[in-house]
């Protein structure tokens, strides 16, 4: 005589009940891990692919008759659009870290009369940087 | 009498289990790693493409001329170009001092040069101009030489005397002896490699002729004009 407190189907129902709606939490926050960690992958993919897609030149510098403003070309060759700062020796421009230049991509831009003291014959390194840390430089002697 | 009965137990939880274990790892584990294997793969197309892009840049060769429109007192100037890479190159912007022109001329690969324009200037005396082009691809390239405004009676000078220029990219062998002939008996030589372009200043616009040697043999002739002002003062001979 079969004496069990619970019938075998009773208790197949309950423990496939636990097995399922455990399996489906899991399934569910797995789904939703799962989404969010491949987005941030791509997010970061997306990130290094736009700083290697970008292309920039420093295409022309020019001073002033007087050597105190010294005028900077820059041109975005790659597809990405940019932003920039300018550096000659230690003059940063623009100065505010948080104000950069934006060049959209196949855009030549001028860049604001940098201030600066120059002495005719100087040669000066001449740097711009992307917020994405990549660089062009431009070896300029003074006229 | 069991306290479990064997025959009841049929697995049906571990089916269950394995069931939704299964269906775990195809509807989030491998779509994510699909979806990033994909970004992966943009992400090497991407470089693979920049890579291109900077062999292409690195393979432009592009050659300016200036020279006076109407005569040496005329104050235009007229810019050609000659392309003698293998692109297509395309110009984006010419410079002539601090002033840009934008441009959208296409340059065929190995062709004659190609007029970029005429442009009218208001030179102050003994000022100088330098004349640059870039292209597409981020390529600047000037003119050799610079010209200089002596006044409204003189014109225009060259920095430099007229050159012929000599580049060997073709013919077979390595080293080479360059005659070149010139008016009143002018005659100058020079050796160089493949290459590697050779310069030789010449003293007056005119009729030149260019012979290429490799030892003894004469594998090339080219008879050029410098017509400065009609043209620039400096021609380039390809060989």
């Amino acid at each position: 005589m079969n004496r069990s407190a619970y019938s075998p189907v009773i208790a197949a129902v309950i423990l496939s009940a636990v097995v399922l709606s455990v399996g489906g939490a899991v399934w569910f926050f797995s789904q939703g891990s799962m989404t969010i960690t491949a987005e941030d992958y791509a997010e970061e993919i997306i990130d290094m692919t736009d700083t290697i897609c970008e292309r920039f030149i420093i295409e022309h510098v020019s001073n002033n008759s007087n050597g105190s403003l010294l005028y900077v070309w820059v041109f975005n060759y790659g597809d990405v659009d940019i932003d920039i700062k300018v550096n000659v020796g230690t003059i940063t421009y623009p100065a505010d870290s948080n104000d950069w230049i934006a060049v959209a991509s196949g855009e030549m831009v001028p860049i604001d009369p940098i201030g600066i003291t120059l002495t005719k014959g100087e040669e000066l390194n001449i740097k711009t940087y992307s917020v994405r840390g990549n660089n062009a430089y431009y070896r300029y002697l003074v006229s | 009498m069991p306290i479990t009965d064997i025959s009841c137990r049929r697995g049906t939880s571990t089916i269950l289990g394995t069931i939704i274990f299964v269906g775990i790892m195809f509807t989030a584990v491998i779509p994510m790693l699909l979806f990033m294997r994909q970004a992966e793969t943009l992400h090497d197309m991407s470089k693979y493409e920049l890579e291109i892009l900077d062999y292409e840049r690195s393979s432009e060769d592009i050659y300016v001329y200036v020279y006076p429109v109407g005569g040496l007192t005329s104050p235009d100037l007229k810019v050609t170009a000659q392309n003698k890479g293998e692109l297509i190159t395309k110009i984006v912007r010419l410079w002539i001092n601090d002033d840009s022109y934008e441009l959208n001329i296409a340059l065929q690969p190995m062709s004659t040069a190609q007029d970029l324009g005429t442009y009218p200037l208001s030179p102050t005396d003994d000022e100088s101009f330098f004349v640059i082009v870039t292209t597409d691809r981020g390529s600047t390239v000037g003119f050799d030489t610079q010209l200089t405004w002596v006044d409204e009676y003189s014109g225009w000078t060259t920095e430099e005397v007229f050159s012929v220029n000599v580049l060997i990219n073709s013919l077979p062998g390595q080293e080479f002896k360059i005659d070149v002939w010139g008016p009143d008996s002018f005659h100058v030589e020079g050796q160089t490699e493949k290459h590697d372009p050779k310069y030789f200043l010449v003293p007056e616009a005119g009729d030149y002729t260019v012979e290429i040697y490799r030892g003894s043999n004469l594998l090339f002739t080219k008879d050029l004009t410098i017509l400065w002002p009609d043209g620039p003062p400096v021609e380039w001979v390809f060989a």
